[in-house]
């Protein structure tokens, strides 16, 4: 484990830890205030309560969001492109992972086609994207 | 219900508890933009990092892979370090008169300054990797320069405190980091020798012209005949597979003045932007010179064109910008067989049989050779 992901790990735990507290502060809030409400029958203080029980639940909310964004921007690896082949006889086509010294047009030296044999050609190069935006 | 609360609220200890709330949230008020500028400068000083990040990773990919080609790594590394903050200051148009000519020169000396420094820095390199290594270079600088604005903001915000410098930063962070991202992955395209979102122009060129011979027709720049429902078509594209955009323009205007101005027509085919929301990869046609240069190259087609009256179409393949400068997406590089259909059409349709045309794929040619290769 890297340095930053130890740091990274550490946020992550003390989030965690907040969340956690402000959630059953919240909640402690709301119960106040609807009891206060409900069987003390206290209209001032009742409201109040109820209303910062609910705040802190949105706080609450918010960090989680936060906190499932934080994961989902870790991950970004290297892409992987791939490399489009025809065979120069019999047009069969092959899709394999992109090797240093592709290049569209070339008659590759170390692919032979499957079926018959023959050389075989570089007719694309490309990586896919999984599409994020609409 | 509202009697209850007015008889509760004549309860004095209510009424002060009331008061401080009151205050409280008042004095939350006046310290709202200080805690806010501090969040926010936490936010870009975290995007900061991520930025050196990209840089310092992208400078030790290069030069990683430069010192293959001759030279020790402490050699590269002071040599990158020497280029960095390298800059064109463009023509002046407040004469506008001539500024074309400048600009290309500008433009040219530019180019040659890289290349020479690319011989000194990767003296064993082939020439097509001397090209790739120079435009990952290309690819270093820019992050190097992004990093610097964004720290000037940075450190600007926090000496000043003032919240609109900061606030202008924070908010454009998302698209700098999208675009930061972006030139980390073209230094690394580059690096491998993948074709680009760009290269869909030289892709379509290439597939156009198969297998037929091709001829140097200009600095960077190789055509060949072929033969296309019946005319006689010129293809162009810079000379690949290296990282080459050469000079299209040039290629074209002494074309057509070899055969005194003997074309039916002009088709360029080039990338360009695409609008949120339109698909990547959708194709689109229309009138004028499909180029996305600074202007010198993009000026000689329009006035050789001109000057013999040849009609100019344009044939785009829509994408993101930065997916222009980032390895090809399959989307793009199936596309290229819907464009070859499209240019077969036009061809069909706008010009007669016997007819000269010339079809130009303009565009980055890294990872694109120059014709399909015969099994020797
Ligand atoms: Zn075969």
């Amino acid at each position: 484990m890297s340095v930053e992901e130890k740091q990274l790990l550490g946020a992550y735990l003390l989030w965690a830890l907040i969340l956690v507290v402000i959630s059953l502060i919240s909640l402690a809030f709301i119960y106040l205030g609807w009891d206060s409400m409900l069987n003390q029958e206290d209209y001032v203080n009742g409201p109040f309560y109820l209303l910062m029980g609910i705040a802190g639940l949105g706080i609450a909310g918010k960090i989680a969001y936060d906190m499932s964004k934080m994961r989902a921007q870790k991950e970004e690896r290297e892409q992987k492109i791939f490399t489009h082949l025809e065979c120069v006889n019999c047009g069969w086509k092959l899709e394999r992972e992109f090797r240093e010294g592709d290049y569209v047009g070339r008659v590759s030296p170390n692919d032979k086609c499957p079926k018959c044999g023959s050389s075989m050609r570089v007719m694309a190069i490309y990586t896919r994207v999984k599409e994020k935006r609409a | 219900m509202i009697q209850m609360i007015l008889m509760q609220a004549n309860n004095q200890s209510d009424w002060l508890s009331w008061i401080y709330f009151i205050i409280f949230i008042m004095i939350m008020q006046f310290y709202a933009n200080k805690i806010q500028v501090q969040i926010w400068m936490g936010e870009i000083s975290k995007a900061l990092n991520k930025l050196e990040r990209y840089a310092n990773d992208a400078t030790n990919k290069f030069v990683e892979e430069a010192s293959k080609y001759g030279r020790s790594k402490e050699d590269v590394k002071k040599m990158v370090e020497r280029i960095k903050g390298f800059f064109l200051i463009g023509p002046v148009t407040l004469d506008p008169a001539g500024a074309i000519k400048r600009l290309e020169h500008l433009l040219d000396e530019y180019r040659d300054y890289m290349n020479k420094y690319m011989d000194e820095l990767s003296p064993k390199a082939s020439g097509w990797k001397k090209s790739n290594l120079r435009d990952q270079l290309a690819g270093v600088l820019a992050l190097d320069t992004i990093f610097r604005i964004v720290r000037h903001y940075f450190i600007l915000g926090k000496r000043t405190q003032n919240l609109i410098y900061i606030a202008q930063i924070q908010m454009l962070l998302p698209e700098i980091l999208r675009i930061a991202r972006a030139y980390w992955r073209a230094s690394e395209a580059f690096r491998r020798g993948v074709p680009i979102g760009d290269s869909i122009g030289p892709l379509v060129a290439l597939k156009l012209i198969g297998d037929k011979e091709t001829f140097e027709l200009a600095e960077n720049i190789i055509g060949a005949w072929t033969d296309v429902e019946g005319r006689k078509v010129l293809v162009i594209k810079a000379k690949g597979p290296g990282s080459e955009v050469g000079k299209p323009g040039l290629a074209i205007e002494k074309a057509i003045e070899d055969r005194n101005g003997d074309f039916a027509r002009v088709i360029m085919i080039d990338a360009a932007s695409k609008l949120e929301g339109e698909k990547t990869a959708e194709i689109a046609e229309g009138v004028g010179a499909a180029i996305g240069d600074p202007g010198p190259e993009k000026y000689r087609i329009e006035e050789v064109t001109t000057k013999y009256g040849i009609p100019l179409d344009a044939i785009v393949i829509k994408e993101d910008p930065l997916d222009a400068i980032t390895a090809m997406r399959e989307e793009i590089a199936k596309a290229a067989d819907e464009v070859i259909e499209r240019v077969r059409l036009l061809i069909r349709t706008r010009t007669d049989p016997g007819d000269y045309v010339i079809v130009a794929g303009i565009g980055n040619t890294i990872g694109v050779g120059n014709r399909l290769e015969v099994v020797s």
